[in-house]
């Protein structure tokens, strides 16, 4: 919200320095996002008068300009065409800072001196408009050499750019604004507006108004409320021989719980004087007419919108306020037609939108968010209905989200206007118009000025330039402010401060607050209970803590002493935690860099990889394109290395730690709502590794999965693929994406397994703090934890990612491991912590090559030669593939490393070792020696 | 090199000294290993200069022949020793030249080689460094579930249906159960209520993770970013602590010489709220155009748990409070990196992801 300074003024001596202002702002939580200082920067630009315009030989953009600033003829070069000789045009001389920051100084251009600048308005601060200069329209009156400001007629000012949050209504107006800060900065606002004659003599109120707690004289229990606006004066055209001048007639008081109208007569409407049109434009809204401009100005002083429509264009002089019936429509003051009542912006819309409609029930607005075209002040108006009203703040908001329509009413009624204090801006209203109305020499067209409301005498009569010619108010169940119980020691242990019952009384008292020390012994007193009643125009203080924060607010934030809590707890991560970032080091160390992708995706991105399933969509995405939620982290690191191998990236590696998301079944779903479980989706955080490398990233994938386990001290993983493991037990936990080889190669990948039932981690500090993965207890032997190989070429082709070049001509053969850390950190088995003893005796190698079909898994052969090769084992590695011609066997060399604790082995032992290997192999796979 | 023995004429005076001198310049003149050897066999072999003036010593007088011998033994030594001198010589010149022969610049292979390892996201690592500083403050690190329901990410935060305080969130919704019930969180708020739920008390923790908010994504917004919130629920818990943690962090983590302010504000679930501000890393509080010449950046917001938010969650107020705060961890790592576009983030190019 733009706050003029001059504005505040009217309101409490605020003299300090801007930037002291400003601070106190910020600390109030009336947050200055900028500071505009109209004027600065134009006291040295002069008016000049164009005396000659000649070309400079060569320069085809700018001309030699002879202009007269009073101090004789000067030579400017200038670029702008808008203008002709005898001009009044502005100079900024050699020396002046422009408000845009720019400083003039002499410069030779194209040959020629140039010994200042001539302005545009955007230069000068006046406006956004840069074509060509600011051409001057008063050549008559203003001489050449007068200072600019003078010359139009500019004032100083300072604006405040105030960002206002959500709870603070009472702050969207200028004397709203100037309250905090007086009240902050122990300044008394003036006499005239607390005790009410600032007001305009009036008291400021309809009747029964200003009162909250006392009630509001009566709750209208039925729907409708119809009042008429009796006068004994004949309204000036057209005024219906009855008497009644209008009538209101409110459907659904819950929608509207105040409403009023008032009713003017005016001479002429016309534009606004320039004082009232000045200070709408610094606080950022555009004048129209005197009529309009005044309602605005009364929205912007004092946070009450009110809505002025043309009486006489109304049907049957009635106002109807109502709930619109869906797919209603209307065309709103700004050109636009809005439907009812059509979409529902969230759980507890009941799609009721308020709207304003006149006596033939013809939508004429929408009630406090914008007017309709119909109805509006026009230079024929001659008689004015005022609406001014309290609207439900949450309709307001509804209504505002469904048409995606916001004006700076909607979002005062939708923060909470005061319902209690109309009457004071009807009033305000009144004395503003009338001011519109007077001369340059401050002297009113009327003799009886100040009258107000109550008199009745007719627009014109008597030369009275406005007439009140009356008021009706309906009203519903209005809100009231509710007394709080405060405990002064409370408070003061809720901020950490030691502050005296007075002085907490005193600060809360300055903003409206009414302080009443409740007696000792009283229940649930300790003799320090205060209590507290809140203004009607604080509609966010409703408990205790909010009392606190105003304490906070006008004590300062900054006063309040931090002291640091001592935790009882020892800081440390979760297991799981440890190992994640041990588990991304792992994966660096082997090259990849870490990557993010979105976690909403393209439908397709899963189709693409053959993901079967259901994806959980978004309802509303930004685009189609992203409309669910990842089941697979591998599109996405796909899409990152063709975006890198585009890039001629030649050694592509990726990882990514990130969730993915299964499709619920509904029973889960409809357990997270009703609140029995905690987590609607069974989100998986997995690890995903994409080695888009230009040799074979399979092996690697696998070299990986190998470090892993080793470093994260995992027992040992096995390989079920398909055509060699297809009888083992398998255990599945969770979702099937965990365990889902879409995307890969079918001959050239598998599941990872846990291969031993050792015991899992054993975390003291794993705890409820855990991550938010399901697991029940350790893994079986057998579970997959994840899956590897290499991405199937078509995949690969699809995603652009194989980077066909001279180098691959036949694409890169990319691989893949993707894990759940869920299974892998937190339940895996582990090593077995012991630590075994080494050999001290020289160790033997028995090498063996076998012929292998290519059925046989090689993992098959060196589970069986660890069995055969007994204690004296230290491992069994296979050093040698070699492919045969025939393409369906393999020669595989295995080493043997044996040694014993407790000698040196003899060759009859290894005789018996290598022997027992080759007939075990012989006797359960039919594997024998290459010849 | 071939040194012919020095005739002695037996009935002449032998002079040790002048054949001393000559060997030495002798071996002074060898330059490698096999001639030394050879040299120092001429020297001092039998038929050396040497050798026959030893042999001649049996026909001498006693006292010449004590004499003589002597000197001849002072003067073999002599030799020995300039033959083992110039060996070192030899031999260190001959390592001297197969050293050089096989220097290497070594800024070749530091032109050549690249880093090996891969590197860690920005975002991930910015958020470990925080975790990090909680953890040495007795926090706990707490991670919760990116798809939420209405209770946890608005209502049990005291955001109510319909309440204006919505329109601050842009809020993804999930087409699961009845329409808009199922979203992806816009805050990692929800995550202190289901810390909160679990009913574990007292608690200090902090909440890091990934959050939605439907915005097109621009220089300063993606729809998925980074939050860290952090959770104080203890006896006596005040604003005074929740300021006193916020200015440790800063110093902790910002470095020291930062410090933090905390100015009014408003969230539905805090009370007293506050946003707080950071010294302004560029010009460490001068004022600059990034702070917009005040000296401080916004960080993030926070307050005093709100009772609504207690009640929702069945913790008694009358005898525990706290303080909730919360930031964008991506922020940090753009005030940190000085990144102009957060787009960057998630294009994962190598040629950017290397240099950080």
């Amino acid at each position: 919200m733009k706050v003029p300074l001059s504005w505040l003024r009217d309101f409490a001596p605020f003299e300090q320095d801007v930037s002291v202002l400003a601070d106190t702002l910020s600390e109030l939580g009336l947050v200055v996002e900028g500071i505009d200082r109209i004027g600065d920067g134009l006291d040295g630009v002069l008016v000049a008068k164009v005396l000659d315009i000649a070309p400079i030989p060569g320069a085809e953009k700018v001309r030699s300009i002879t202009v007269d600033a009073g101090r004789g003829e000067e030579r400017i070069v200038c670029g702008a065409w808008n203008f002709s000789i005898g001009d009044h045009v502005a100079l900024a001389p050699v020396g002046t800072v422009l408000p845009v920051g720019m400083e003039i100084a002499a410069r030779k251009i194209r040959g020629v001196e140039s010994r200042g600048m001539l302005c545009s308005a955007y230069e000068l601060g006046l406006s956004e408009d840069k074509e060509g200069l600011l051409v001057l329209g008063n050549q008559d009156t203003v001489s050449p050499g007068t200072s600019l400001p003078e010359a139009i007629g500019i004032q100083k000012d300072t604006v405040f750019d105030l960002a206002l949050e959500g709870n603070r209504p009472d702050a969207l107006s200028i004397f709203g604004v100037a309250r905090d800060l007086a009240a902050r900065m122990g300044i008394a606002l003036y006499d005239h507006w607390l005790d009410g004659s600032g007001w305009g003599g009036w008291d400021g109120r309809f009747d029964g108004e200003g009162s909250p707690a006392a009630g509001n004289g009566g709750t209208h229990g039925d729907d409708i409320v119809l009042r008429d606006i009796y006068t004994e004066d004949a309204l000036p055209a057209g005024a219906p021989t009855n008497g009644s001048v209008a009538q209101v007639v409110v459907t659904g008081t819950d929608l509207c719980p105040r409403f009023t109208a008032s009713v003017f007569g005016v001479v002429s409407v016309k534009e606004s004087p320039s004082w009232l049109a000045r200070r709408l434009a610094l606080a950022g809204m555009r004048p129209i007419n005197n009529v309009v401009d005044t309602s605005n100005y009364v929205m912007l002083e004092l946070g009450q919108p009110t809505h002025p429509y043309d009486l006489d264009l109304l049907a049957d002089r009635t106002i109807r306020v109502r709930a619109a019936r869906r797919g209603e429509k209307v065309v709103t003051l700004d050109g636009v037609e809005r439907v009812l009542g059509s979409r529902s912006t969230g759980p507890g819309d009941d799609l009721r939108d308020c709207v304003i409609c006149d006596g033939d029930d013809i939508l004429i607005g929408i009630a406090g968010i914008m007017g309709g075209a119909s109805t509006e002040i026009s230079v024929s108006t001659r008689n004015i209905l005022l609406e001014a009203a309290y609207f439900q703040p949450m309709a307001i908001s509804r209504t505002s989200k469904r048409l995606a329509l916001r004006s700076e009413a909607s979002v005062r009624f939708e923060r909470g206007c005061d319902p209690y204090a109309i009457g004071r801006a009807v009033r305000r209203f009144y004395d503003i118009l009338l001011k519109t109305y007077e001369d340059t020499s401050g002297d009113v067209m009327a003799s009886s000025y100040g009258n107000g409301p109550g008199d009745t005498t007719p627009a014109g009569i008597a030369g009275r330039p406005v007439v009140y010619l009356g008021s009706l108010d309906t009203r519903g169940d209005l809100p009231r402010t509710v007394p709080i119980r405060v405990s002064i020691s409370r408070l003061n242990g809720l901020l950490g401060t030691d502050l005296a019952t007075q002085v907490i009384m005193d600060r809360l008292e300055r903003i409206g607050f009414k302080c009443t020390m409740l007696p000792a012994g009283i229940p649930g007193s300790s003799g320090d209970v205060i209590e507290v009643v809140p203004p009607s125009y604080r509609p966010d203080v409703l408990r205790e803590a909010d009392v606190a924060e105003e304490v906070a607010r006008h004590t300062g934030y900054s006063s309040i002493v931090p002291r640091r809590p001592r935790s009882p707890r020892v800081g440390r991560l979760t297991g799981y935690q440890r190992r994640r970032r041990l588990l991304r080091e792992i994966v660096a160390g082997m090259g990849a860099f870490e990557a993010w992708c979105p976690s909403i995706v393209d439908p397709e991105s899963h189709l693409a990889i053959g993901l079967r399933g259901m994806d959980v969509a978004v309802e509303n995405p930004l685009n189609t394109e992203e409309s669910v939620l990842r089941r697979s982290l591998l599109p996405g690191l796909l899409r990152s290395a063709a975006y890198n191998i585009e890039r001629r990236e030649d050694a592509v590696r990726l990882f990514e730690i990130g969730r993915i998301f299964p499709y619920p079944n509904a029973d889960r779903v409809n357990k997270a709502l009703a609140r029995s479980i905690a987590q609607v989706l069974d989100e998986r955080e997995m690890c995903g590794v994409l080695f888009a490398w230009p040799e074979d990233g399979v092996r690697e994938a696998l070299q990986l999965l190998s470090e892993i386990s080793d470093t994260l001290g995992l027992r040992s993983f096995d390989i079920f693929q398909r055509g060699y493991t297809d009888k083992l037990p398998l255990y599945r936990e969770g979702p099937s994406e965990v365990y889902s080889l879409a995307g890969l190669n079918p001959s050239r990948s598998g599941l990872v397994v846990v291969s031993s039932d050792m015991p899992v981690y054993s975390d003291a500090n794993a705890g409820s703090a855990s991550t938010s993965l399901e697991l029940a207890s350790a893994l079986q032997p057998g579970t997959a934890v994840g899956v590897v190989g290499e991405v199937d070429p078509d995949v690969v082709a699809h995603f652009h990612a194989g980077g066909i070049s001279a180098s691959h001509p036949d694409g890169r053969r990319i691989g893949w491991l993707q894990l759940d850390l869920g299974l892998l950190l937190d339940a895996a088995p582990a090593k077995d912590e012991a630590a075994r003893p080494i050999s001290r005796y020289p160790s033997t190698d028995i090498d063996l090559c076998f012929t292998v079909p290519r059925e046989i898994a090689a993992a098959k052969i060196s589970r069986l030669l660890r069995t055969a090769a007994g204690d004296s084992l230290e491992y069994v590695k296979l050093i040698d593939v070699y492919r045969l011609d025939d393409g369906r066997d393999r020669s595989l060399t295995f080493r043997i490393r044996l040694s014993s604790l407790d000698h040196t082995l003899m060759d009859t032992e290894i005789a018996e070792i290598h022997s027992h290997c080759v007939d075990i192999l012989e006797r359960e796979l039919g594997v024998t020696l290459r010849g | 090199m071939e040194y012919a023995a020095v005739e002695i004429d037996m009935g002449k005076d032998v002079d040790v000294e002048r054949i001393v001198q000559e060997a030495q310049s002798a071996i002074a003149a060898v330059s490698d290993l096999d001639a030394l050897a050879r040299l120092r066999n001429s020297l001092l072999g039998k038929g050396s200069a040497l050798g026959m003036a030893r042999s001649s010593l049996g026909k001498m007088a006693e006292d010449a022949r004590r004499s003589l011998g002597a000197a001849i033994e002072g003067a073999r030594k002599e030799i020995e020793q300039s033959v083992d001198r110039q060996r070192k010589v030899i031999e260190e010149n001959a390592r001297t030249k197969r050293i050089e022969a096989d220097r290497l610049d070594l800024t070749e292979w530091a032109e050549v080689v690249a880093p090996q390892r891969g590197h860690l996201q920005l975002v991930q690592r910015t958020r470990d460094e925080l975790e990090d500083v909680f953890v040495g403050m007795g926090f706990d690190v707490v991670e919760g579930p990116e798809v939420e329901t209405d209770w946890y990410n608005f209502e049990a935060l005291n955001i109510p249906p319909a309440h204006p305080a919505r329109g601050m969130w842009d809020t993804f919704y999930l087409r699961l159960g009845d329409p808009e019930t199922v979203l992806l969180r816009t805050h990692t708020s929800p995550t202190q209520i289901h810390v909160m739920e679990s009913g574990e008390l007292p608690i200090y923790a902090v909440m890091p993770g990934r959050c939605y908010r439907r915005d097109t994504p621009d220089s300063r917004h993606l729809p998925a970013f980074h939050q860290i919130e952090g959770l104080v629920v203890d006896e006596g818990i005040s604003f005074a602590n929740l300021a006193g943690t916020i200015e440790d962090f800063t110093g902790a983590y910002f470095g020291s010489g930062m410090h933090s302010r905390l100015r009014p504000s408003y969230f539905p679930f805090t009370e007293p709220s506050a946003e707080f501000e950071v010294t302004c890393a560029i010009c460490r509080g001068e004022g600059c155009r990034t702070c917009s010449h005040t000296g401080w950046i916004e960080l993030g917001g926070c307050g005093m748990v709100h009772p609504a938010v207690f009640e929702a969650v069945g913790i008694d107020t009358e005898r525990w409070s706290g303080f909730a705060f919360g930031f964008g961890i991506d922020r940090c790592a753009q005030m940190r990196y000085q990144i102009p576009d957060m787009r960057v983030l998630q294009e994962n190019d190598y040629r950017w992801m290397r240099q950080i």
